[in-house]
């Protein structure tokens, strides 16, 4: 299959929608289980060698990741990013308290393990119902640490059959609680080429 | 004093005095080398064990073997003598791992470690493995590897 290194306008364009397609749906699920308004942002998309990843925060203040493969029509990497404060607001607002501690307790992380799976779940399900593409999800696994090290290891983990990647970010904001998380995506540029056609589909190209 | 930075799938060589700085190693690994005498060091950030199995080998630095060798090279060049390089490694955690995991931290350790051993290059120390990550300055003077992590404190090696 052809290697797509480059992308039109268009195709940016219409692959930034498909993105905020997702975060909306994400967003508003985490909308219902906390019962807040949750903004979203524009998304930011970027297709680089992966080794070109960005760095993502210059320091080393540890966030929570919520990582899930992506399967199917799609392979690559999923992750929702959210820093212990928000993580610790949004564990306050799901069970009415959160501990005060600089880690999370095992009640703590089942609850973030389920926000991310949901949110990740219904992220995924729309973009695979809008395109009209199979795809799904391993089954989340949490980290807690660096950012940077978090990607380091999906640009490991991808580098051996991928040579781009393309980067899709969309973050989302609770504001009246200031709340602010990031769901990131990255894939390979087979799938981008699926993701393509299936764009090109639904405009009857 | 000015710190460099290198990136992934990257290579930074200097004269003293200098810190050389990688942020937030995952499964990959750092591998910091000088040579004392003629004081030039260098940094070295692999991603993956072997440039053999690779599809693309475009990027000898993206691998230990390949990245090591081309490491060395650039230090020779500089007036660096084989004899006299000496390394620490830092890196190659497993943060996460799923069903098809292949550990590539693990991999890329054994990969780096021989490498060095092939080349005789002495492994003055090392940090690696875990499931957490780490960010690692060189302090290419002295000789001090750094390394901090989000909940273990800080390190030198």
């Amino acid at each position: 299959m052809e290697d797509i290194k480059t992308l039109t306008d268009f195709q940016y364009d219409a692959l930034k929608e498909v993105g905020n397609i997702g975060i909306g749906n994400a967003t508003t699920s985490l909308s219902q289980m906390v019962n807040k308004k949750v903004e979203i942002s524009l998304p930011d998309l970027k297709l680089v060698p992966i080794i070109q990843v960005p760095i993502i925060v210059k320091n080393a203040a540890p966030v929570v990741g919520i990582i899930q493969q992506l399967k199917g029509d799609s392979s690559g990497f999923l992750v929702l990013l959210l820093s212990k404060d928000s993580a610790k607001l949004l564990i306050k607002l799901v069970l009415g308290q959160a501990e005060d501690s600089a880690t999370f307790n095992e009640m703590e992380q089942s609850v973030l393990l389920e926000l991310g799976n949901i949110m990740n779940g219904t992220y995924i399900t729309s973009l695979s119902n809008f395109l009209g593409i199979a795809l799904g999800l391993s089954p989340p696994n949490q980290v807690y640490d660096m950012a940077d090290a978090i990607i380091n290891q999906i640009v490991g983990m991808m580098s051996l059959d991928v040579e781009d990647v393309l980067f899709l970010r969309t973050e989302f904001t609770v504001n009246s609680e200031k709340i602010e998380g990031r769901i990131l995506i990255f894939t390979d540029s087979v799938s981008l080429t699926k993701i393509l056609d299936a764009i090109n589909r639904l405009l009857g190209k | 004093m000015e710190k460099l930075i290198v990136g992934i799938a990257d290579l930074v060589v200097v004269h003293n005095p200098a810190v050389l700085v990688t942020i937030g190693l995952g499964s990959c690994v750092g591998i910091s080398l000088r040579d004392p005498v003629a004081r030039v060091g260098a940094l070295a950030h692999i991603v993956l064990p072997t440039i053999e199995e690779a599809k693309n080998k475009s990027n000898p630095l993206k691998f230990a073997d390949s990245g090591i060798e081309m490491a060395i090279q650039k230090m020779l060049e500089r007036g660096c003598l084989r004899g006299r390089i000496e390394s620490k490694i830092a890196g190659g955690a497993s943060m996460f791992s799923f069903a098809d995991n292949m550990n590539i931290g693990e991999k890329n350790v054994v990969a780096v470690i021989r490498k060095l051993g092939e080349m005789k290059i002495p492994i003055l120390a090392k940090d690696t493995g875990g499931n957490y990550g780490r960010t690692i300055e060189y302090h290419v003077e002295t000789g001090l590897l750094v390394v901090k992590s989000a909940f273990r404190g800080v390190k030198e090696i």
